[in-house]
């Protein structure tokens, strides 16, 4: 399963990512399923997001669940994530969106995002995704990127 | 919810961000009734760009409650017309792409998002939660 997740560049300290990844872990196998999570955090750059007409600081985080999850619980499960997100970055409760997304939507969001690529533009788009979080994961030990290549 | 990325292989300039994200809101409140505070945009940069496209949009939006297929299509529509004009670029070179997100599987503000058409109730209940949690406006 896969979570992606947005924040703003120097907004959440590195040791921040860590507890946060922890505690999404932990949610995630007590909510949803053992099934292995990959989450990939994604910073952009300053002044490239707007939420609300300004410019953002806001974090936005997507997680894959098995298709047809049963309301109550998905609700349960975001709601936890959201509360946990807050208690470690004392962001406002405004500045938090959590997603939870049957894995075939969510498959047709990452397609999406990949059409609109030319084939060379998919090639290098992957290729940078993959070389920065190896580069991260040797180095922070979580896998961080960037939207600005 | 709404999220919109904008993709696009050089940068648009700090102004021409902001004026586009405007634009992006304008656009799917003014259509949709959805308040600006649920708009999010952000901006991508360095991707090469399928044949004939300069600027590449996917929004992700909410389904359901009173929007038909009619809506979106405007939505489309206009999204492309209005970007292509705030981007300073040909409407063929701006390709917009929406994909529906059930309201019920994002929680925003701490809450799940409303169906859309009953907004201003969510939004009223949000406001006294956050009062009663001791949290003002972000």
């Amino acid at each position: 399963m896969r979570s992606l997740i947005t924040i703003q560049e120097g907004q959440i300290s590195l040791e921040q990512i860590k507890a946060l990844e922890e505690v999404l872990r932990k949610l995630y196998a007590e909510h949803i399923c053992d099934d292995k999570l990959t989450i990939i955090w994604n910073i952009a750059a300053k002044q490239h997001t707007i939420t609300d007409r300004k410019w953002s600081r806001s974090s936005t985080v997507t997680m894959e669940v098995p298709d047809g999850l049963e309301t109550q619980k998905r609700e349960a499960f975001m709601l936890e994530v959201e509360k946990s997100w807050r208690a470690v970055t004392g962001q406002h409760p405004d500045q938090v969106a959590v997603g939870a997304f049957d894995q075939s939507r969510y498959t047709d969001i990452l397609k999406g995002n990949l059409t609109r690529f030319s084939t060379w533009g998919r090639i290098s788009y992957l290729a940078k995704l993959f070389t920065r979080i190896f580069i991260s994961k040797a180095r922070y030990g979580v896998l961080i990127t960037r939207f600005n290549q | 919810m709404p999220l919109y990325t904008l993709a696009s292989k050089k940068p648009f300039a700090e102004q021409t961000r902001f004026d586009i994200a405007q634009v992006i809101t304008d656009v799917h409140c003014g259509l949709t009734g959805a308040p600006t505070e649920f708009v999010n945009v952000v901006f991508m940069t360095g991707y090469s760009m399928r044949r004939g496209t300069i600027l590449g949009v996917n929004g992700n939006v909410r389904t359901g409650g009173d929007r038909t297929a009619g809506l979106y299509e405007q939505l489309n529509q206009q999204m492309r017309q209005r970007i292509a004009e705030a981007a300073k670029l040909d409407l063929s070179k701006v390709l917009v792409t929406l994909i529906g997100i059930e309201p019920h599987w994002v929680v925003e503000g701490g809450m799940v998002l409303p169906p859309p058409g009953e907004e201003a109730g969510w939004l009223e209940r949000k406001n006294a939660v956050h009062a009663a949690m001791g949290v003002g406006t972000a």
